[in-house]
């Protein structure tokens, strides 16, 4: 605010008066008494406490049934009482309950996705675990399937084995010889001491146990003197 | 919607009364906290330091403000034109009442002066020229105590004075000066005070 000529006298001494302030005072005082004299009473007027007053407060409450009978408020509503507790129109809008709820919900919505990714992650490390056990139940299972292998390795083996027959492993015209000869009589029933001596190089007798049955068996070699000699000759 | 309401406190006069002119109840409100005290020791001041009254003038010149705020013009300022108003119903007053009221003179009675308070010398004379001083102003003509008041008292500038009196700034200053040297004569015994 610009100061005016009260002000001046009030803070400059006579002697620090410019010639323009000088003229606009020489009108009310002359002479530097008569300025002195202004200036004490302006300063102690300035330093009177004048103590601010209220009003009764009954005066205000008369003022107030005044506007508001000039200023009717509208006719109430019920959602008008929620609305002016969740949005009062006296505060700030980031003071209003509404809207501090919808900033937590909104902070809630973008910290949220936050530990979902931290949950993800740690997902991502079970996933990887699983995967280590992954690997373990592949190793399980490719030792599973090494083992089923083998054992159908095994299976094969002996199926061959079971299916390996004379003539898979003799030589085929042996075999059907082998196959044309009569079956050796048993021990039990034909095999003596006076058994018929062999027409085959190997001494292998077919006989019959019963009538249509024929079995293959070899006579011993200590039975036959040529062939024993014939084994035990040293050469 | 506005983002951010406005704080009443930081709004000026004039933007409160256009709120006020809108219904505005807090707006009122407002200008009520800033004007009413001030308003209500300029009219004890100028109304013979008659609470009762003073209270009366308040209600009238806030009732005013609520039945009529297009009464003031926002290009003013309101601060002196609240006082004009103040000051044309004391003049009104005036009229209706013809002779004014007169105060107490002296020490307030109830006044305990204590021996061990050390600045009591200059409370008592701080209270003297204080009495004397009002008695003064009640002895000066109006048209240069309500002058000296507005200047003094209330706080307005020479500028302001001269809106809400509707006179010339020369005139203020005439009138201001006049009742200043009129109040050293009258105080004259109280250099010692003065001259602290």
């Amino acid at each position: 605010m610009k100061k005016d000529i009260v002000d001046i006298v009030m803070e400059k001494e006579f002697i620090e008066l410019t010639q323009i302030e000088r003229a606009e005072l020489n009108e009310f005082c002359a002479t530097e008494e008569e300025y002195n004299q202004l200036k004490s009473v302006f300063t102690n007027v300035k330093g009177m406490s004048f103590e601010a007053q209220k009003p009764r407060t009954e005066t205000k409450d008369r003022l107030d049934q005044l506007f508001d009978d000039t200023y009717p408020k509208r006719s109430p509503v019920w959602y008008v009482s929620v609305l002016s507790v969740i949005i009062p129109k006296d505060k700030p809008i980031y003071r209003q309950p509404l809207m501090q709820v919808a900033a937590v919900a909104l902070l809630f919505l973008l910290v949220v996705p936050l530990f979902r990714t931290e949950m993800t992650m740690s997902d991502n490390l079970i996933a990887n675990n699983e995967v280590v056990v992954t690997e373990n139940e592949n190793n399980r299972v490719v030792e599973a399937e090494s083992i089923e292998q083998e054992v159908s390795v095994e299976d094969v083996i002996q199926e061959q084995e079971r299916s390996v027959t004379a003539g898979d492993v003799v030589p085929g015209g042996l075999a059907s010889s082998i196959d044309e000869l009569e079956p050796m009589p048993t021990l039990a029933s034909g095999m003596s001491s006076s058994a018929p001596m062999s027409d085959h190089p190997d001494g292998v007798f077919m006989g019959g146990v019963s009538e249509g049955e024929s079995v293959a068996y070899s006579q011993p070699a200590s039975e036959s003197s040529e062939l024993l000699d014939l084994l035990t000759a040293t050469f | 919607m506005r983002l951010v309401k406005p704080s009443y406190k930081t709004m000026t006069d004039e933007s409160l009364m256009v709120s006020v002119s809108k219904g505005d109840k807090r707006a009122f409100d407002e200008v009520y906290q800033r004007y009413s005290g001030p308003l209500l020791g300029y009219f004890m001041r100028m109304l013979w330091k008659d609470r009762e009254k003073a209270e009366d003038f308040v209600h009238d010149i806030f009732a005013k403000i609520v039945r009529r705020p297009e009464l003031f013009d926002p290009t003013r300022k309101f601060k002196t034109w609240v006082y004009s108003v103040a000051n044309n119903m004391c003049k009104n007053e005036y009229k209706k009442q013809e002779v004014r009221k007169n105060t107490s003179n002296g020490l307030d009675s109830s006044y305990a002066v204590s021996d061990v308070n050390a600045n009591v010398l200059h409370e008592v004379h701080d209270v003297q020229f204080r009495e004397a001083f009002e008695e003064s102003l009640e002895v000066l003509d109006q048209k240069h105590s309500e002058v000296f008041r507005l200047r003094h008292i209330e706080g307005l500038s020479i500028k302001e004075i001269s809106e809400v009196l509707g006179i010339s700034d020369g005139t203020v200053k005439s009138r201001i000066f006049y009742a200043t040297k009129y109040l050293a004569q009258s105080l004259k015994d109280f250099n010692p005070v003065m001259n602290r």
